[in-house]
């Protein structure tokens, strides 16, 4: 096993370093760069907008600052942000670890609702209660995210009492520790659930499949006929059978959910990804943005490692570095 | 100027209906979607009233009420004022650092700050400033005129630096020479004179037992991020900088070394703590308000009949302070040159002859309704432009220069005369060569204002017999066609603008790279933009103030004559403020916090 993880390490780091130059190419040849904006301010002369030109490198053919960009990351250095006068390094985790801290949410948030959902509307399967939750999974995927999330936090703002907006309040330094603890879960609730129902439906619907499915097999009606208790039957022994495709989506999930939950952070003024990326393409800060691609990429690299390792651990079927297991 | 991506429209159309809930949500009896959401987040309520049962809805405690929380749109990029350039982080340094002087934010005069005055020797050759006894940096050291010193030659005036500050100290390529003559007097002496040096050390001075040795290590620039221990920022402002947390807020602490005192003896300022909180979207922004997490924010004027039936029920008070600063406007590209690599003009030259011809620039003008534009794209809440100076930028505003009011008739018999005539009869003019008039209005995609703006000149402009094209590119793509390759034909563009025109000069100067109709010229190609580089020049030299603001006059009645940018009109500028606020004077030219160390709040 860690053969196989040390392998698929370092095929990512192959594509990583292809989606980096993509990048960097896409924001070099794309007109004017990070400077235009101070250009265009009546009060700061050419000459010092030159000088900063230079002193960024930016002079340089573009296969030189990427040349440049390689070495200092080979050393640990992901460059520095233009905008932010400061390593992307750093920038990038600020940002990262407040993503990842609502994404755990929104993980653990779907998986307990939508397991038992869709266990429970295979076993009732084209009942009422079936048809309602399948029909509620539909509407929860079929609405865009940031368009639900306007209509929560529209909703909210005329009800009072959530937050709608940012990851603390402005008196949030005046908590006690518990109080501080409710007010972030308080901010965390719109876009947790906004999120949430987009990712919800569709494992719940790869739930009701596989459990029907497998509810199916023979081993299941031997293991009724036997006279094991029926929620043995379903927990143990059916629903072991029916979770490795569930695995493979939660390592899709992960990094999905890094980028697809960007809209509704910048709608909702979380201080994640989103509203670091949405300003770095802006404003061209070209080692930012190839920051984040980097980290976007190695959040879904990594997930789909987790999902491996898991299916390895769950399904003793499945052999590490075997053809076809990755 | 700032590209800001404001996924704000969907939410407007919802904003419009502030009733109570029961009423929307009846609005769409049997709906599926109405009724599945509040059934979704039925789990959800009652999870958070579970979190939230132990202990009671978080309550604050401890001094929060002495506290003014004001909102950013995008977080600081640094705390170094030096190199600070983006409103979002000199917002935040102007509370922290202080200059020589400042500008009043209302009037635009220029005001004592840590100096108590100074006199111009020589004809305004150099400038010499006395500052106030026992100042003090908010560590407890003595801020003498050494750190004045300090402060310009090695920071501002270092080469090495890349100073924003440093082309408003620059005369003609020449820096000042700074001399230190006692611990609270200091000499500035010009190789020419040079009459806006006053408004020009406003810039915050900083300490130098600090910073002395980082500028000798040459780290100096990337000093004091947002990345740095907050008590580790020495200043001499009314505020200091408590905490700053990534992309959520600032915290400033009122500075106990602050000098100012009020009318009553009693220490400035008031506050006791300021929190800038950082909210990206402006629509969650109005919500934080009405809501009472913000104290007090900048208004667009389109929200100003969605919030103005709603003072009392939230408590607030809305302020119209008067036209926004700046310019916003529609630039013909007159640029006559040609590209010196390929040879080929940067402009066909049939265009560059009709945007050259004064009369078709001001047929244009005749032809745009600005009453309509502030009419609907402003709300009614905006002011025509005539000149370079919006009537907010103070004392050189000239009031009476040429105005071209909406008069389609009169645009088209200006174009008849000139000969641009619809010879063949297909509705679109011809020049007296036969090209028919077609050109594109450009805008940068991203703001709002601005296209719809663009769209509708193209409109006025069709109605007089131009064929019109609009698009929108991405702002930078539309600086490096104003910069770089000068191939546009006309554009509406905006730019920032302060009390002195001087500090505006290279959008007026014919050498100047924001001279946008032809920049970076060596020698000026019409005769009125000589006039105007001269003015420029005297203006420069004039320490009397009054013959100062003759020279500036006579350069607003040209621009109006000559029109080489054709105005557009300024929106108003509103704020709102919260009831419990006192002696908040928001201004067009100073914005809400120009006087921060004066607001209070009231006790309740």
């Amino acid at each position: 096993m860690i053969g196989f993880t040390i392998r698929r390490l370092l095929i990512a780091s192959v594509l990583l370093l292809a989606a980096s130059f993509l990048t960097f190419m896409m924001i070099q040849l794309a007109p004017g760069d990070y400077l235009a904006q101070l250009r265009m301010n009546p009060q700061i002369g050419d000459d010092v907008v030159d000088q900063m030109s230079a002193r960024y490198g930016l002079d340089d053919p573009i296969l030189v600052q990427y040349g440049r960009w390689l070495a200092n990351l080979a050393r640990g250095d992901m460059g520095f942000s233009f905008v932010h006068e400061r390593p992307v390094a750093g920038l990038v985790w600020e940002h990262l670890r407040n993503t990842i801290f609502l994404m755990t949410m929104v993980i653990l948030f779907t998986w307990l609702m939508a397991l038992p959902m869709g266990i429970y509307c295979a076993i009732k399967q084209n009942q009422l209660a079936d048809r309602v939750l399948s029909t509620l999974a539909f509407v929860g995927l079929s609405i865009p995210n940031f368009f639900l999330c306007l209509v929560v936090m529209w909703i909210a703002a005329e009800i009072g009492g959530i937050p709608v907006g940012g990851m603390t309040s402005a008196h949030h330094e005046y908590l006690s520790w518990w109080g501080r603890i409710v007010d972030i879960a308080l901010h965390m609730a719109i876009p947790v659930f906004v999120i949430a129902t987009g990712a919800m439906a569709g494992l719940q619907r790869v739930t009701r499949g596989n459990m029907l499915e497998v509810l199916r097999h023979q081993y299941v009606t031997t293991a009724r006929a036997r006279g094991l208790p029926e929620h043995r039957v379903i927990y143990v022994h059916a629903l072991r059978n029916a979770i490795n495709p569930l695995i493979t989506i939660f390592g899709y999930q992960f990094a999905l959910l890094v980028s697809g939950a960007a809209l509704v952070e910048i709608i909702y003024s979380w201080p994640g990804m989103g509203q670091l990326i949405l300003e770095a393409v802006l404003s061209q800060d070209l080692y930012l943005v190839v920051g984040v691609v980097l980290g976007s990429g190695f959040m879904l690299i990594l997930g789909n490692l987790v999902a491996d390792i898991l299916l390895g651990m769950n399904d003793p079927r499945i052999k590490f570095g075997e053809r076809g297991a990755g | 100027m700032k590209p800001a991506f404001r996924p704000n429209f969907l939410f407007r159309c919802k904003f419009g209906a502030f009733g109570p809930l029961a009423e929307s949500r009846a609005r769409v009896p049997g709906d599926r979607w109405g009724r599945s959401q509040p059934a979704a987040i039925g789990p959800l309520l009652a999870l958070v009233a579970v979190m939230a049962s132990g202990c009671g809805l978080p309550e604050p405690s401890g001094d929060h009420r002495n506290r003014l929380v004001v909102s950013s749109v995008t977080p600081p990029r640094t705390f170094n004022p030096v190199v600070a350039r983006e409103t979002s982080s000199t917002a935040i340094t102007d509370q922290l650092f202080i200059g020589l002087t400042r500008s009043d934010g209302v009037t635009g005069e220029v005001l004592p700050h840590l100096a108590t005055d100074w006199k111009s020797l020589d004809g305004g050759r150099a400038w010499e400033f006395t500052l106030r006894d026992n100042l003090r940096w908010s560590d407890g050291e003595p801020l003498s005129a050494d750190d004045v010193k300090f402060t310009y030659d090695r920071l501002y005036l270092n080469p090495d630096i890349a100073a924003s500050g440093r082309d408003i100290l620059t005369v003609e390529g020449e820096t000042p020479e700074v001399t230190v003559l006692s611990d609270t007097r200091v000499r500035f002496e010009f190789s020419q004179p040079y009459a806006p040096f006053p408004r020009a050390a406003a810039l915050g001075i900083l300490p130098r037992h600090v910073l002395e040795d980082r500028v000798d290590a040459g780290t100096f620039e990337s000093e004091w991020g947002v990345g740095t221990d907050p008590s580790s920022i020495v200043v001499n402002g009314p505020f200091t900088l408590e905490e700053y947390r990534p992309g959520q807020r600032v915290v400033l602490q009122r500075n106990p070394h602050y000098f100012e005192r009020d009318e009553d003896g009693a220490p400035l300022p008031y506050l006791e703590r300021v929190q800038f909180e950082i909210v990206q979207n402006l629509d969650v922004q109005i919500q934080k308000f009405r809501l009472g997490e913000l104290d007090l924010i900048a208004v667009p004027a389109q929200y100003y009949p969605l919030l103005s039936p709603e003072r009392e029920r939230f408590d607030f008070r809305l302020k119209r302070v008067g036209p926004a600063t700046g310019i916003t406007f529609l630039a013909l590209n007159q640029n006559t040159g040609v590209n010196p690599e390929t040879g080929e003009p940067f402009l066909d030259p049939v265009k560059a002859a009709w945007f050259n011809d004064v009369d078709f620039r001001r047929a244009v003008s005749y032809a745009i309704d600005r009453e309509e534009i502030i009419r609907i794209v402003m709300n009614g809440l905006g002011i025509p432009m005539w000149g370079p100076l919006s009537p907010s930028q103070g004392p050189f505003h000239h009031p009476e220069v040429r105005r071209y009011h909406y008069d389609p008739d009169r645009a088209r018999e200006i174009l008849d005369e000139a000969g641009y005539v619809d010879r063949i009869g297909d509705g679109i003019r011809q020049d007296s060569d036969g090209n028919p008039i077609r050109f594109i209005i450009v805008t940068n995609a991203g703001s709002d204002t601005r296209v719809r703006m663009a769209q509708m000149v193209r409109r006025d402009l069709s109605d007089i017999g131009l064929d019109v094209g609009f698009n929108q590119i991405d702002f930078n793509a539309l600086v490096n066609q104003l910069s770089f390759t000068f191939d546009w034909e006309v554009v509406v563009m905006g730019l920032t603008g302060g009390p002195d025109p001087h500090f505006g000069s290279n959008v007026w100067v014919s050498s100047g790279g924001l001279h946008m109709w032809h920049p970076f010229q060596d020698e000026p190609e019409r005769p009125w933009e000589a006039e105007i580089d001269q003015i420029f020049v005297d203006a420069v030299r004039e320490v009397d103030e009054d013959r100062r603001r003759e020279l500036y006059f006579h350069w607003q009645e040209l621009v109006a004559e000559q029109l080489p940018l054709i105005f557009l009109p300024n929106e108003e500028m509103i704020f709102a403020v919260r009831n419990r606020l006192e002696n908040v004077e928001p201004a067009p030219l100073g914005g809400s916090l120009h006087n921060l160390e004066r607001i209070a709040v009231r006790s309740e």
